[in-house]
């Protein structure tokens, strides 16, 4: 038997997102990934805009904590080593069910940039998807979609020894994962 | 794709949880020479990294299963994948099954009867729970059938235990400390809990009783082998006998190999175990093997279970603690018919350590909230958030069941199709528990009261044990009625499902078949 007697005495490999920086590939976080700009695999720009837009309505946070990386390296990867929530969920692949409902949720802002809509008008939004109130919704229901990827953001927020911090409670991990989320 | 190899073992088990674990190191112990074929990845106790997002890694990652019904079973949430199974990381709640869950249908008219008694597997679970250890308080277990006293003291109870405890003394109803499979104090060369609540994602310490640090030590140490990667697809008919030579597996290329052995125990969980039975289709069994009187993946059956959570004005430290939580309550189990026009017994899990992200993080217990009011709201139940779950019985219907479906895995093999549905008597139960436990929360002085929809908690049923082929898939040894040397362990086999989490009746009931098989063998 493996014993593991002391505390974050591990350091396991990571959910990074690996990337060359100055001929070296370097494993990065989502947030860190974020901050350096780097590229998406699977996502575009407009799906990126639509997630962080709604994501920072919803979580306040996500975005500097990375959730379009973090959305898209677990798109990026097979169906069966993806960490999205939504695997407990629906059967993979997972990609048409964001895919899908990003569309949807960019359909909603016009003519506008996501930029233009003020706060209020991305509560209202947000409030329509969360309650299936959205006319000419495709893809997976909108309540469902809003449910899991308010999950996603709450994970990249919260579930991390920052986001422990930020609560206020000990993280107390056994085996740190290697990344700060 | 090629078959490359034709081996000879004395067993073959389906799957390394739970179920398999144990059968493994009692075989291996006897002198058997053992293969476990686990269709899922090597998995070790430095692999259970403290993070609900990692923790994901060990859920279900093998062939989708097509779900329907109106309570259905989350397939992909309550099956593991890899050495160790879904048990690497249950919660090890671990109480017994009451003497009333064993004749059902003679009392009650409904559901299904057991072929064996609580005292038949009394002693199975003494044998368990002494190798195991449970750390328990059996005098306050008022509830609790026969059986020797715990070996270890019960976990300590918390603020959050405490404050809900008082909550149910006000409701004039009982409370004990959970009877977990966590060490309260170094058991068996295993070290105590810390009380961090990271059993979810797998507790590398070794503080939880999972079989990583069990029964699969034991079972290589006596020379029990291991395959990972090996997804069994089919058990195959040796021709003209009542019996099976063996199974086909793929492996991770996609290659089939055959492997033989004298006798077979699928251990791979309910939803895979009826799938491979109906998937062994031969001349003599069109239906699948076991499968004459169309009984495999009948009486698919789960707990209908119910959260409900509660923010109280004072701090209740709900982050520390184990997840399975601290108090249990079974003042709901001995009259199923307590409730009219509902059915089943219950009890109540309350105290559980708490995380704020993932399925069951309490981010999750309010959906509605976002924006401005998230982190205000998050910030509160991080240190005053109270939550308790009702576990109850289902009622078994050879309608809710496992078939194959018309799509194919990646080997070419039909996936499975569960469909479940809950029952109005059911539903009424968990309606009723529902504002029971609202209750009990109010009374131990929460402020606001809240609770989330019904789900289904473990998967049961589906190969059910019987007195005869027509009425089950196997006797009450878990042997098949129509092989000999085919057995099948695991919750599958439960004809009920009581109101108890199952693993500790998966072990005793695994224990008392391994006994059996290797009497037979020899
Ligand atoms: C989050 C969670 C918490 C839980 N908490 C509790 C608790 O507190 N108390 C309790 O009593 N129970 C609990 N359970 C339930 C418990 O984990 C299961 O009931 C138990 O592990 C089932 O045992 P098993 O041996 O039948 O299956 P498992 O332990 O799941 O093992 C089955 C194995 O078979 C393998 N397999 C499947 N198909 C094939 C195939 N075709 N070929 C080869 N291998 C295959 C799987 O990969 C798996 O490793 C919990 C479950 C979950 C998910
Ligand atoms: S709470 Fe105890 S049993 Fe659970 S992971 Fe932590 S040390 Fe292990």
């Amino acid at each position: 038997m493996t014993k593991i007697s002391r505390r974050n005495f591990l350091q396991t490999s990571g959910i990074t997102i690996s990337c060359l920086v100055a001929g070296k590939v370097v494993a990065l976080s989502p947030a860190q990934a974020y901050a350096r700009e780097l590229p998406y695999k699977t996502l575009n720009l407009t799906e990126v805009a639509t997630i962080e837009a709604l994501a920072e309505a919803i979580v306040p946070g996500a975005t500097e904590a990375g959730i379009s990386h973090y959305i898209d390296s677990q798109l990026s990867v097979e169906p069966e080593d993806t960490l999205l929530m939504v695997k407990y969920l629906v059967p993979p692949p997972f990609n048409g069910f964001y895919q899908a409902s990003l569309a949807s949720a960019d359909s909603m802002r016009g003519d506008k940039e996501w930029g233009e809509l003020d706060k209020e008008q991305m509560t209202a939004m947000v409030g329509k998807i969360a309650t299936d109130a959205v006319t000419d919704w495709q893809g997976p229901p909108a309540s469902f979609f809003y449910f899991i990827f308010r999950s996603d953001a709450v994970d990249v927020v919260y579930g991390t020894e920052l986001g422990s911090k930020e609560l206020g409670i000990p993280y107390r991990a056994h085996i740190m994962p290697s990344t700060n989320w | 794709m090629d078959r490359i190899k034709q081996e000879k073992y004395d067993l073959v088990i389906v799957g390394s949880g739970a179920s398999g674990s144990i059968v493994a190191a009692k075989a291996a112990a006897a002198g058997k020479k053992v293969l476990i074929l686990e269709a899922g990845p090597k998995r070790g106790l430095d692999d259970l990294t403290s993070s609900q997002i990692w923790a994901r890694r060990q859920k279900w990652n093998g062939a989708p299963v097509e779900e329907a019904g109106s309570l259905q079973i989350a397939h992909a949430f309550n099956a593991g994948y890899g050495t160790g199974g879904s048990a690497i990381h249950h919660y090890a709640v671990w109480p017994r099954l009451h003497e009333n869950d064993f004749n059902v249908k003679s009392t009650y008219g409904k559901s299904l009867d057991w072929p064996i008694e609580y005292k038949d597997l009394q002693p199975f679970y003494d044998q368990v729970q002494s190798e195991v250890g449970i750390s328990g308080d059996a005098k306050a277990e008022k509830w609790r059938p026969a059986g020797a006293d715990y070996p270890m003291p019960p976990m300590p109870i918390f603020t959050q235990g405490n404050i809900i405890a008082k909550g149910f003394e006000k409701m004039g109803m009982s409370t004990s400390p959970i009877p977990l499979a966590i060490n309260s104090q170094p058991y068996n060369d295993r070290q105590s809990c810390l009380y961090d609540g990271w059993c979810d994602a797998g507790c590398p310490i070794g503080a939880l009783a999972n079989p990583l640090v069990t029964y699969l030590p034991k079972a290589f140490s006596d020379g029990a082998e291991i395959r990972n990667h090996a997804t069994v697809s089919r058990v195959l008919e040796d021709s003209g006998k009542r019996k099976v030579s063996g199974v086909e597996y793929y492996d991770a290329e996609g290659i089939a190999h055959t492997v033989l052995a004298e006798q077979v125990v699928l251990a791979a969980f309910v939803v895979q175990n009826a799938r491979i039975l109906l998937n062994s289709i031969s001349a003599r069994h069109a239906n699948g093997l076991a499968n004459n009187n169309d009984m495999v993946g009948r009486y698919l059956t789960t707990h209908p279970s119910n959260y409900v959570f509660a923010l109280f004005e004072e701090e209740t430290q709900p982050f520390i603690g184990a997840t399975g939580g601290q108090i249990m309550c079974q003042d709901g189990y001995a009259d199923k018919r307590a409730i009219k026009e509902a059915f089943g017994s219950y009890q109540w899990l309350a105290g559980l350590a708490v995380k704020p992200n993932d399925l069951l993080g309490f981010a999750n217990t309010r959906p509605d909230i976002f924006g401005d009011a998230l982190a205000p709201f998050l910030k509160r139940a991080a240190k005053h958030f109270g939550s308790m779950v009702c576990v109850g019985e289902d009622i078994s219907d050879p309608e809710n069941r496992i078939t194959l479906s018309d799509s194919k895995d990646k080997f070419g093999v039909p996936i499975a199709k569960a469909v479940h549905n809950l029952s109005a008597e059911s539903k009424a139960m968990l309606e009723n528990a529902v504002e029971e436990g609202k209750a009990v929360l109010t009374a131990a002085g929460a402020t606001e009261t809240w609770s989330a929809a019904p789900f289904g908690m473990h998967h049961v049923g589906g190969t059910v044990m019987g007195t005869k082929a027509e009425n089950s898939v196997t006797d009450g040894f878990g042997r098949c009625h129509e092989l000999d040397n085919l057995y099948v362990v695991g919750p599958g086999v439960f004809p009920t499902t009581g109101a108890v989490n199952p693993t500790f009746t998966i072990h005793a009931l695994a224990l008392r078949t391994v006994e059996e098989m290797l009497k037979a063998a020899a």
